[in-house]
C-alpha cells in the first residue's frame, strides 16, 4: 500500500538507455548496425584486442572495432555520464531549494566554470598550453564559485536558502560579465571560448570518461542516500527539523554533492543547459515527487536525454556539429516555458 | 536521579514530560517569551491560550528546539532540552504545526510515514514496526482510507488530520498542537480534539494552542493564559476564563456563561 516501486521503472529505464547507447553508437559518417556494434563490443570485451588475421574481411572488422571503440563508445559514454551528472545535480538542487525551477547552475557553477575556462583558453593559447588546462580550470572555477556563494550566504552553521540563491545570482552575473570581457579582449580566440561555453562532447575520450566516472558515482551515492531526507525536507525546514532531520547538514551535503557532479560534467563537456532543470521535472511528472525514485531516475533519464541530444548535435549538419548545448536549449526552453505557465496558472 | 545543580527542580522535573523554568526566548533582538514556567505531565491536555502575538507559537518552537532559548531551562522527560540530539528529541516530542503545507504529489501514507523519520535507520529504511505505527496513527485519526490519495486532493479537515497522524506516527511522549482545529468544521474540530484526548489517555502529555477558548475549555484539564510573553493565569478552565481576566488579556469586553459543560466565552459585540 502506498509503496511506489523503484525497481520496475529503474530497470526499464536502464534497459532503454542501454538500447539507446547501442543505437547511438552506430550512427555517424560510417553507419554501423546495432548488431555490429554489439559484436564489436563483445570482441573488445572478450578479447580486449582487435581481431588478428589478414584479408579484407578481417580488415573491415578492425575498422569497425576501431570506430566503435575509439570514437563512438567514448562519445556516447561521455554523453551519458554528463547527462547523468546534470540530472542528479538537478534533482538534488530542486530538492534542497524545494523549487522545481532550480537547476545545477543556480549557485554560479556555470558562470564560474565559464570564466575560468575562458581565461584558460585565452591564457593557455598565449603560453602554448593549448586546451590542456581547460578542464581543470573549469572544474576549479565551478567548485570555487559555489564555495564562495555558500560562504557569502551562510549565517554561522546555517545556510538560509533565499540569501544563498541571491548570492548565486549576484556572483554568477559578475563572472558572466568577466567572461564577456575576456571574449572582447581576446577576439581572435572568441570562437573557441564560445564553442566551449555552449558545450560540446566532441573531445570525448576514454580518459575523460574515466575522469568523470568517480565524481559522478560519489555524487550519486550521496544523493541516493539523502533521498528519504530530501522527501522530509519538502515539508519545510522547520517541520523537517521537528521530525529530527539535521536540516543544515543535509542542505550542505546535497549542495556539495550536486556541485561535485556539476563541476565534473562542466569540466569535460562545457556548459550544457536545461538538462538539470528539465530531466528531474520530467521524472517528477511521470513518476511523482519522491526522491527515492526521483534521484536515480533523473540520472538514467539525464543520460538518455544527453545521448539523444548529442546524437542530434552531431548528425543534423554532418559532417559539422552543433554545440550540444544549443540542442538541449532548443528542446529545453519551450519545455521550461510550458512549466512556467503551468506554475503561474491557478 | 539525574545529578543537578538544583536538586529540587530536577526532582520536580522528573514526573513532568515537559517543563519550562523561567524560559526567555525570541528571534534575534526581539524577546517574545519573558520568563515562562510550564509543567506538562503525561495524560493531561493543557491549553495554551492568549491573544495573537502573545508567544504561543514561539513557545512551541522553543519546546521543539527550532527557536533557541536565551535564558532559563527547558526539560523533556527530566533531561535538559539542550542535551537532546534532533532525532532523539523527535522520538519524544512531536509538533502539529499551524498551517503546515504538505508537498504536492506525495500520497497521504507517504506523508504519515515521514513521521517515522526519527525512528528509521537511514540505511536500513522503514521496517514492519514502522508500517504498523503508521497504520495505527492513521486509524486513530480516521485517515486510513485516504492512504493512497495525493495530499493536494485533501479537504482542509482531512489535511489537518493527516498532519496529526504524522505527529502520532512519531510515537511521542509529548504532543504539541498549534491550533489544530483552525481549518476544521464542527465535526472535525470534535474529532481532532477527541483524538487529542485519546492520545492523552494513553499517557501522552498534550499541549494545545487554542484560539477557540470554548473548545479549550471543553477539552483541557488546565489552561495557561499567555499575554505579552508571560503566563498571567493558569488552572482549570472555569477558574482562568473569567471575564475580567480575559478582558485584560484580549483588550476587549467579553461575556462568560457558565454551562454544565464548562464556561462559554463570547466577545461583547
Amino acid at each position: 500500500m502506498g509503496r511506489r516501486r523503484l525497481a520496475t521503472p529503474l530497470l526499464a529505464s536502464i534497459g532503454a538507455l542501454a538500447l539507446l547507447l547501442v543505437v547511438a553508437a552506430g550512427v555517424g559518417s560510417v553507419p554501423i548496425p546495432a548488431g555490429e556494434v554489439l559484436a564489436a563490443v563483445g570482441r573488445g570485451v572478450w578479447r580486449g584486442v582487435a581481431p588478428a588475421g589478414i584479408g579484407p574481411e578481417a580488415e573491415a572488422t578492425r575498422v569497425i572495432d576501431t570506430i566503435v571503440w575509439q570514437i563512438r563508445l567514448p562519445r556516447v559514454a561521455l554523453a551519458a555520464l554528463v547527462g547523468a551528472a546534470l540530472g542528479l545535480a538537478g534533482a538534488g538542487f530542486q530538492g534542497v531549494f524545494r523549487n522545481p525551477l532550480a537547476d545545477p547552475y543556480l549557485l554560479g557553477a556555470a558562470s564560474g566554470a565559464g570564466f575560468a575556462a575562458s581565461l584558460a583558453i585565452v591564457g593557455g593559447g598565449a603560453f602554448g598550453l593549448g586546451m590542456l588546462g581547460v578542464p581543470v580550470a573549469a572544474f576549479v572555477g565551478a567548485a570555487a564559485t559555489v564555495a564562495l556563494v555558500v560562504a557569502l550566504a551562510r549565517r554561522g552553521w546555517s545556510l538560509p536558502i533565499v540569501p544563498l540563491v541571491l548570492a548565486g545570482v549576484v556572483v554568477g552575473s559578475c563572472l558572466a560579465a568577466g567572461t564577456s570581457f575576456v571574449l572582447l579582449a581576446a577576439r581572435e580566440q572568441a570562437a573557441g571560448v564560445l564553442t566551449w561555453l555552449l558545450g560540446s562532447l566532441a573531445f570525448a575520450s576514454w580518459a575523460r570518461v574515466g575522469t568523470l566516472l568517480p565524481p559522478v558515482l560519489l555524487a550519486a551515492a550521496v544523493l541516493i542516500a539523502a533521498a528519504r531526507s530530501l522527501d522530509v525536507l519538502q515539508l519545510g525546514e522547520r517541520a523537517a527539523a521537528q521530525l529530527g532531520l539535521r536540516v543544515e547538514g543535509l542542505k550542505l551535503t546535497v549542495v556539495a554533492a550536486g556541485t561535485l557532479a556539476t563541476a565534473a560534467a562542466v569540466s569535460v563537456a562545457g556548459v550544457i543547459g536545461f538538462v538539470g532543470l528539465l530531466v528531474p521535472h520530467a521524472v517528477r511528472l511521470a513518476l511523482g515527487p519522491d526522491h527515492r525514485r526521483l534521484v536515480p531516475l533523473s540520472a538514467v533519464w539525464g543520460a538518455g536525454f544527453m545521448v539523444l541530444a548529442d546524437l542530434v548535435a552531431r548528425t543534423v549538419i554532418a559532417p559539422a556539429e552543433l554545440p550540444v548545448g544549443v540542442v538541449t536549449a532548443l528542446v529545453g526552453a519551450p519545455f521550461f516555458l510550458l512549466l512556467l505557465r503551468r506554475r503561474v496558472a491557478p | 536521579m539525574r545529578a543537578s545543580a538544583d536538586g529540587s527542580r530536577a526532582a520536580a522535573a522528573d514526573d513532568a514530560l515537559l517543563r519550562f523554568d523561567d524560559v526567555v526566548a525570541g528571534y534575534g533582538r526581539r524577546t517574545v517569551l519573558h520568563g515562562v514556567d510550564l509543567t506538562l505531565r503525561g495524560g493531561e491536555v493543557v491549553g495554551l491560550i492568549g491573544p495573537n502575538g502573545a508567544g504561543k507559537s514561539t513557545l512551541i518552537g522553543v519546546a521543539s528546539r527550532v527557536v533557541p532559548l536565551t535564558a532559563g531551562t527547558a526539560w523533556v522527560e527530566g533531561r535538559p532540552l539542550a542535551s537532546y540530539g534532533r532525532r532523539e528529541l523527535a522520538r519524544r516530542l512531536a509538533v502539529v504545526p499551524q498551517a503546515a503545507p504538505l508537498p504536492e504529489g506525495f500520497l497521504v501514507v507517504e506523508v504519515v510515514r515521514m513521521g517515522r523519520t526519527p525512528h528509521v535507520d537511514a540505511w536500513r529504511g522503514p521496517r514492519q514496526v514502522d508500517e504498523d505505527e503508521v497504520e495505527r496513527a492513521m486509524r486513530t485519526t480516521g485517515v486510513w482510507q485516504l492512504a493512497d490519495r495525493p495530499v493536494e486532493q485533501l479537504s482542509g479537515g482531512e489535511w489537518q488530520r493527516v498532519v496529526l497522524a504524522r505527529a502520532l506516527a512519531q510515537r511521542p511522549a509529548v504532543l504539541l498542537l498549534d491550533e489544530p482545529t483552525s481549518h476544521l468544521d464542527l465535526r472535525y474540530q470534535a474529532e481532532v480534539l477527541m483524538a487529542a484526548r485519546t492520545v492523552a489517555a494513553a499517557g501522552v502529555g498534550v499541549l494545545l494552542v487554542a484560539h477557540d477558548l470554548n473548545l479549550a475549555a471543553r477539552v483541557c484539564d488546565r489552561v495557561m493564559l499567555l499575554t505579552d510573553g508571560r503566563v498571567v493565569a493558569e488552572g482549570p478552565p472555569a477558574r482562568v476564563l473569567s471575564p475580567e481576566r480575559l478582558a485584560r488579556a484580549y483588550l476587549t469586553e467579553v461575556d462568560v456563561f457558565d454551562t454544565p459543560r464548562g464556561p462559554v466565552v463570547v466577545p461583547r459585540v
